[in-house]
């Protein structure tokens, strides 16, 4: 009574395992970030915080994330309460491939309880800088210290955490 | 033997189908690595400055007017600062009170003719200020005596 479902099962089972390392071929091919015509490339990410959402890719070429490719670091000092200064930000891409920075944002921390974030604010880049492989660019936005920034803003530090988006063709 | 064909053949077909599907799925994957996106983050600071030490006034009396004048204040990094509060003290009983007609307010000059001021020794100081920052207090001047 038994030898009939166990033919069965062993009739059906080429087909599961041919049908199962087809699709996991597929979900390994359509998941690894890939240069045209390149391998695989692999990224890692530094920075406090987590990466942004990717950007929206051209029409008929759907997005791969390459999450982490880019470091961005800059500072700025001599705020005081009304003065706007240039903040250069030196945006590094650490992948293989060139890649057009398209957003670049930043968040920043209370400097204290009594200074709070809202004393200082950033202006994005919205524009389009260039980095090649491996190298780095410099991107400058601005840095405002309002003009009702209190006394306990005097000698205050911010922290900023930036966050960008790039795309690569 | 036409049903044992039929029972042989269904993997076969499966098979097929999925190996027709890997250079559909190559394919894809191409397109998809035509363009990729990426993103990062980092860190930075910004840091303030801070509003330094009034200079030591000076200043001479003229009837009931006293001349007060003070070095001019900057900030940590070396910016002017926008003003200076002026106030006097009663050398005799300590009391403080802020600098009346001729220095009153923000005194955007580094000196200011006081008019009116009682008789007895004053001793001014001056409190540079920028915008809504102030600055600590300047030492005191030495003893003006107004007749």
């Amino acid at each position: 009574m038994s030898t009939v479902p166990t033919l069965r099962r062993i009739a059906v089972g080429p087909t599961v395992a041919v049908a199962a390392a087809a699709a996991v071929l597929a979900a390994a091919v359509l998941a690894a970030p890939t240069g045209a015509g390149a391998g695989p490339l692999a990224f890692t990410g530094i920075g406090r915080s987590t990466a942004a959402p990717v950007a929206t890719a051209p029409v008929g070429a759907p997005a791969v994330r390459a999450a982490g490719a880019l470091a961005v670091t800059g500072s700025v000092a001599g705020l005081y309460p009304g003065v706007t200064l240039p903040l250069p930000l030196t945006v590094t891409n650490r992948s293989a491939k060139q890649v057009t920075v398209t957003s670049l944002t930043t968040s920043v921390a209370n400097a204290s309880k009594q200074c709070k974030r809202a004393n200082l604010t950033v202006s994005p880049f919205t524009g389009a800088a260039v980095v090649a492989a491996g190298g780095s660019a410099l991107v400058t936005v601005q840095a405002t210290m309002a003009l009702q920034a209190g006394d306990a803003c005097q000698g205050a530090v911010f922290v900023l955490t930036y966050h960008g988006k790039a795309l690569a063709r | 033997m036409t049903a044992g064909r039929a029972g042989r053949s269904r993997p076969t077909a499966l098979l097929v189908v999925c190996v027709a599907l890997v250079p559909a799925v190559l394919a894809s994957s191409a397109v998809a690595g035509a363009a990729w996106s990426t993103s990062g983050s980092g860190g930075g600071s910004g840091a303030a400055e801070v509003v330094q030490t009034g200079a030591q006034p000076s200043g001479r009396a003229s009837a009931t007017e006293v001349i007060v004048s003070w070095a001019p204040a900057t900030l940590s990094g070396g910016q002017a600062v926008t003003g200076y509060l002026v106030s006097r003290t009663d050398a005799a009983t300590g009391a403080t009170s802020a600098a009346g007609a001729g220095c009153a307010g923000v005194v955007t000059t580094n000196h200011c003719i006081e008019t009116s001021v009682p008789a007895g020794d004053w001793i001014y100081t001056d409190r540079p200020v920028l915008q809504s920052w102030n600055g600590p207090v300047s030492p005191g001047s030495l003893p003006i005596t107004v007749p």
